[in-house]
């Protein structure tokens, strides 16, 4: 009869939810800009307060989750079956969403779903965990949503992340979106932004 | 409905006798839940709500005899709610309608009896169980006497 230990989701799975969806919405609106975003009363050690607001907003049994192997563990299992009720995929190319905590394999972009031309919404959308923003390197973005450029400064993460994404995005629109998550914050990089390295 | 041996203390399965006791809780009425909850010394406070008490639809599925094709009877609704004790045990209410209040306590009773002994356990869901089987009986015997016979037509329950 031993099972995990659950821990608590949203405390008001309504609202809470909608105001993460809210700052969601900001984020993509505005790739680059980094949102504030409320995290559930509790979450697993191994995600992040953002991360796990995300997760909880946007998945539910129709969306499949890839998780990478540090984060494939009974904590983080358990709490996304219960409080979302999402399966879990092994295959990169079938997930809707796909949670990588610190480090952007080089080439990793290219192992999800970039959608098809009929129906680019099928593409995978990655989170991807990081340090903190506000400095360490550093990312010029332009293009929809962004009236000249906004500069992001992001810890945590590999320079041939932003390799991988240029190619990415490249190849509009077709690509995956990625939601960049530190504690108690977000920020989006849409496939429709260009991403210059200084 | 399911049948249930009302007198049963004797040694049984944790699995069975939990299903027993969330049975019971969702079957209780809830004001009588309350007062056993009071009455064990519960404390609403000392759970966290892992999900809120919410009302939601489940489809029941039917089957006509035991070789019938499976069909859907039609959706009922359901309150759900689960709630995690101090100990760390996790307790699940599922009960029929919308009374949240009910799907709490029935959700925290059964948190609280994982953590019980089990033959204090089977004790209180025991006695549960007998008060659900006779309100049972007297609504039964409160509609007898208004059933009709038809005797011009033969009854399939009948030889």
């Amino acid at each position: 009869m031993e099972q995990d230990v659950l821990l608590c989701g949203f405390g008001d799975p309504v609202d809470d939810s909608g105001r993460a969806f809210r700052a969601l919405l900001n984020a993509m609106a505005h790739p680059g800009t980094v949102f504030p975003v409320q995290g559930p009363k509790e979450h697993p050690a191994a995600l992040s307060d953002a991360a796990s607001a995300v997760l909880l907003t946007l998945c539910d049994y129709a969306t499949p989750v890839w998780l990478n192997d540090n984060l494939a563990v009974g904590e983080v299992h358990s709490y996304l079956r219960f409080h979302t009720g999402a399966p879990f995929t092994d295959a990169p190319a079938r997930a809707a969403f796909a949670v990588l905590d610190q480090g952007f394999e080089p080439l990793m972009a290219a192992r999800f779903s970039p959608g098809t031309l009929d129906y680019p919404d099928r593409a995978t959308t990655v989170i991807v965990e990081v340090e903190r923003f506000g400095d360490g390197d550093m990312a010029l973005l332009s293009g929809p949503g962004i009236e000249t450029t906004t500069a992001l400064a992001v810890t945590g993460l590999p320079l041939s992340f932003w390799e991988d994404m240029q190619t990415n995005n490249a190849g509009f629109p077709l690509g995956i979106d990625v939601i960049l998550t530190a504690p108690g914050e977000l920020c989006a990089i849409p496939r429709s932004v260009t991403i210059e390295v200084p | 409905m399911m049948s249930m041996s009302s007198t049963d203390t004797g040694n049984v399965q944790p699995d069975l006798l939990r299903k027993r006791w969330i049975s019971a809780c969702a079957r209780t009425d809830c004001r009588h839940l309350e007062m056993l909850a009071d009455g064990l010394g519960l404390d609403p406070a000392a759970f966290d709500m892992l999900r809120p008490a919410e009302n939601g639809l489940v489809m029941v599925r039917c089957r006509a005899g035991g070789t019938g094709q499976k069909f859907n009877a039609g959706e009922m609704t359901v309150t759900r709610c689960s709630v995690r004790s101090a100990t760390g045990h996790v307790g699940h209410g599922y009960v029929a309608g919308r009374d949240r209040t009910h799907a709490e306590l029935a959700a925290r009773l059964d948190a609280h009896f994982q953590a019980m002994n089990d033959d204090q356990a089977v004790l209180i869901v025991a006695e549960l169980e007998e008060r659900i089987a006779e309100q049972a009986n007297r609504r039964q015997q409160k509609s007898a006497p208004t059933r009709v016979e038809f005797f011009t037509m033969v009854r399939g329950e009948d030889e």
